[in-house]
């Protein structure tokens, strides 16, 4: 692709006309095998859902933070729930790679209006399924499951214990 | 650990940390309290594992499998085996959470800790259910072509 590039500037000027190449069947081969991520994982990076932050004291709120800077992916995805235990609200913010951010946007979409039963039920598999992501990018979908199971999991021990808990 | 709101930073904010850098670089250079690098023994059976998958599904792609095997790249630690009709599995090192990562086109994404034994062997188990990587591999190729395959992760 560099190439490329250098050679459109070399012959840019007067020996352009000259010096075109029609496509062989290698460039045709090679265009066909790179994989492209999909339209919704595009879609979900260039307008990504519900992105936001929310009160973290909330009790009605949990928050999930996952991954570490130096691994190049971090997750905070946050849910709220209402007085009958169903996911209202959802925000999220994450450092990473486009698949990642589309991951977690995604699970945020899945997450509201489901119980949080449900939300922890929620699987890396169907995000990637959906998303369709490519084999290296399968583990952006686990940490967007890590997030959701954080959360869930966040939530349910600020019930059970009112003071005051500290994010994971 | 809370989550910082980032700070927008624009050139306005920027003259602030003048008289900030001026004092850095006239103070001693000292190293950082928290040095990241990755211990030897992580990157050497790490890299021992990866090589040692490498080499077995290499004889397997000149011997029983050779029509399946579309192609294996091993490179700075990531080693992609490319099956025709099955996908791609990613194998590669992850040295900031000394762990090697498996993307399987079959059963996903995994994660495996080092983990040294008593007679100073390594493992490498899954962090969420402790099964091995090397037990995985050979299930997954007996599932798709019942081939018993052993990968010893020794030299």
């Amino acid at each position: 692709f560099f190439f490329a590039i250098q050679k459109s500037k070399m012959f840019a000027g007067r020996f352009a006309r000259s010096v075109f190449r029609a496509p062989v069947a290698q460039d045709v081969l090679k265009g066909a095998l790179r994989t492209k991520y999909s339209d919704l994982l595009v879609d979900h990076y260039e307008n990504p859902r519900n992105v936001g932050s929310m009160d973290v004291q909330d009790p009605s709120v949990g928050t999930g933070l996952v991954g570490a800077p130096a691994c190049g992916d971090v997750m905070k995805l946050q849910l709220k729930v209402d007085s009958n235990g169903v996911i209202t609200e959802t925000a999220f913010k994450t450092f990473g790679c486009g698949a990642a951010i589309a991951s977690s946007s995604l699970a945020t979409e899945h997450l509201k209006g489901k119980t949080l039963e449900e939300a922890a039920k929620l699987t890396n598999k169907e995000i990637a399924a959906e998303l369709l992501l490519p084999p290296v990018k399968l583990h952006c979908s686990m940490l967007a499951e890590e997030a959701v199971k954080a959360a869930v999991k966040n939530l349910q021990s600020k019930r059970l214990s009112p003071a005051k808990t500290e994010v994971i | 650990i809370f989550f910082r709101e980032p700070l927008f930073f624009d050139a306005m904010m920027l003259r602030r940390f003048i008289p900030v850098v001026q004092t850095a670089l006239r103070r001693p250079l000292v190293p950082p309290q928290q040095l990241q690098w990755y211990s030897t023994d992580y990157l050497e059976n790490c890299d021992v594992a990866l090589e040692s998958i490498h080499n077995t599904v290499d004889e397997l792609a000149d011997g029983p499998l050779a029509d399946d095997v579309d192609d294996i790249m091993y490179d700075s630690g990531v080693l992609s085996i490319q099956l025709k009709n099955v996908g791609t599995y990613i194998i590669n090192r992850q040295a900031p959470n000394k762990q090697i990562w498996l993307s399987s086109p079959v059963s996903g994404p995994f994660h495996y800790d080092m983990v040294c034994t008593d007679d100073g062997s390594v493992q490498w188990l899954d962090t969420k259910d402790k099964h091995d990587l090397a037990q995985k591999l050979a299930q997954e190729f007996k599932h798709l072509y019942n081939q018993d395959v052993e990968f010893l992760m020794d030299e």
